[in-house]
């Protein structure tokens, strides 16, 4: 289980997030959506140990991330893109990543056939297309075989085809008991991967809950999203 | 525990430089580099009385660019693109990364530099013997060579600490390579006090000429150099966001 409770984090006199509250609970994918800007990265940058909350706490399974002792076997994550080196291959950057964690070698060649790499494992990650690069970032997530998964916008870039897949791979992770606790700024996209919707705006939670709740009263998926945000349209058709 | 931890980091480290092209390129484009300048600098030294090693030091100062961008790499290509981000959700003890980093860097330098040092004599020794000029090498000879491998380590970890300071590449290289080619010379022509700086101390412990440091106290003044610059980056690095 993943608990955020009272996140705040300021940059000098600007104000990035407040009082950030929210849970993501085993067996459920819990969508982190707000428009860019909202706190997302912010709220996932503290959680993964990279940032330093100004108040609050961030814990998974009870534990601040900078506190776990292989992490990747607790947590995988992704942020922004696989992170790999343009001139490492996809081999290589799993290679290290493994063996900083003491994940067995075999791994490796387990998740890049598990994303659909395999054939490109010996690829320089320069020449990756944008999609090809979300996989190997949710290659290395898988890694360790962790409980929980985090995931700033894993869809962005990804085919249709890339969708259903990335949806039916992480619903097997939920059903097996995992955590998946995933961002996106798009309502339509999350809310076909979700169970559950954490909503932010101007770094405040404004609603959070199973999808079915949060979207109620609204027309469209677009509608909820902006009027839960305050983006334009606003309160139109509630 | 930490032990293991810290062997999974350190081997994660040497991973990370075995796979990253620029640096294996690096590593062996400089072991190159030393064993044809060795080769030339024997066929214009050979009437000079010059021996294996004499040869060998000669090409020192043109080898050391390698083990500066040696010395940067590891920490440097953390931050082109976005994979320190991966390392420290890797590794997030930072403490426990910059310590398994420094040692894989120093490991990575020692071997190389051994291997540059080894290499020139050879085929400085080859070089001399097709031209007849050979000489036997003594057991000075051995020392001085012992030394071209520990500056050469102490110029690549010069370089990485610089790297742990200011993490990015072209910033590293243009203080570091400043330090070395422009600023020492410059103001060794102007002051005795030059002898403090970083590489010129260094430099004692391959060619022993000055009149108040020695190899051990040169040795020693580059260490604290080292140990100064890479304290000041480390505590920026543990103690800041990324």
């Amino acid at each position: 289980m993943i608990q955020i409770d009272g996140l705040s984090k300021r940059h000098g006199s600007r104000t990035v997030l407040s009082d950030v509250s929210f849970h993501a609970l085993p067996g459920r994918v819990t969508g982190f959506l707000g428009p860019n800007g909202a706190g997302k990265s912010s709220t996932l940058r503290i959680l993964l140990g990279l940032d330093r909350p100004t108040a609050g706490s961030a814990l998974i399974g009870g534990r601040p991330y900078p506190s776990l002792r292989t992490p990747l076997r607790t947590v995988g994550s992704m942020l922004d893109g696989s992170g790999a080196h343009r001139s490492r291959t996809a081999r290589g950057h799993l290679g290290w990543v493994a063996r900083s964690n003491g994940i067995p070698k075999h791994r490796v060649g387990y998740v890049l056939e598990q994303v659909g790499l395999a054939g490109a494992a010996r690829t320089r990650v320069g020449r990756f297309s944008l999609g090809m690069g979300q996989r190997l970032g949710l290659a290395a997530a898988l890694l360790g075989e962790p409980e929980a998964l985090v995931l700033d916008e894993p869809v962005n870039g990804l085919d249709p085809e890339g969708i259903r897949w990335i949806r039916t791979l992480l619903r097997g992770h939920t059903d097996a008991g995992g955590t998946v606790l995933l961002s996106s700024h798009l309502m339509s996209e999350v809310a076909a991967i979700a169970d559950d919707l954490v909503v932010i705006s101007g770094g405040q939670v404004v609603a959070a809950g199973p999808v079915a709740h949060v979207t109620a009263g609204y027309a469209t998926l677009e509608d909820a999203f902006f009027g839960l945000t305050g983006g334009p349209g606003a309160g139109e058709e509630r | 525990m930490n032990l293991v931890r810290i062997g999974n980091v350190i081997a994660a480290e040497l991973d990370k430089l075995r796979t990253l092209p620029a640096a294996t390129l690096t590593a062996l484009g400089t072991i190159l580099t030393g064993i044809l300048l060795a080769a030339a600098l024997a066929a214009a030294d050979q009437h000079v009385e010059a021996t294996a090693t004499t040869v060998t030091l000669r090409s020192v100062p043109f080898v050391q660019v390698g083990f500066v961008l040696l010395g940067i790499l590891p920490m440097a290509h953390e931050y082109t693109g976005r994979q320190i981000r991966v390392t420290l959700s890797a590794i997030p003890r930072r403490s426990i990364l910059l310590a398994g980093k420094i040692t894989a860097t120093a490991l990575t330098l020692v071997l190389t530099a051994a291997v540059t040092g080894a290499a020139s004599t050879a085929a400085a020794a080859l070089t001399l013997r097709s031209l007849g000029a050979f000489r036997e090498m003594t057991a000075d000879d051995l020392w001085h060579l012992a030394g071209t491998t520990c500056y050469l380590t102490l110029i690549g970890l010069i370089s990485h600490a610089a790297a742990v300071l200011v993490r990015h590449l072209i910033p590293a290289l243009v203080s570091v390579l400043g330090l070395i080619l422009i600023l020492s010379p410059l103001l060794a022509g102007l002051t005795e006090h030059a002898r403090w700086l970083p590489d010129r101390a260094a430099a004692q412990v391959y060619d022993p000429h000055d009149t108040m440091l020695t190899a051990g106290t040169g040795l020693l003044v580059a260490l604290a150099w080292i140990v100064l610059i890479a304290a000041t980056g480390a505590t920026r690095f543990i103690r800041r966001d990324p």
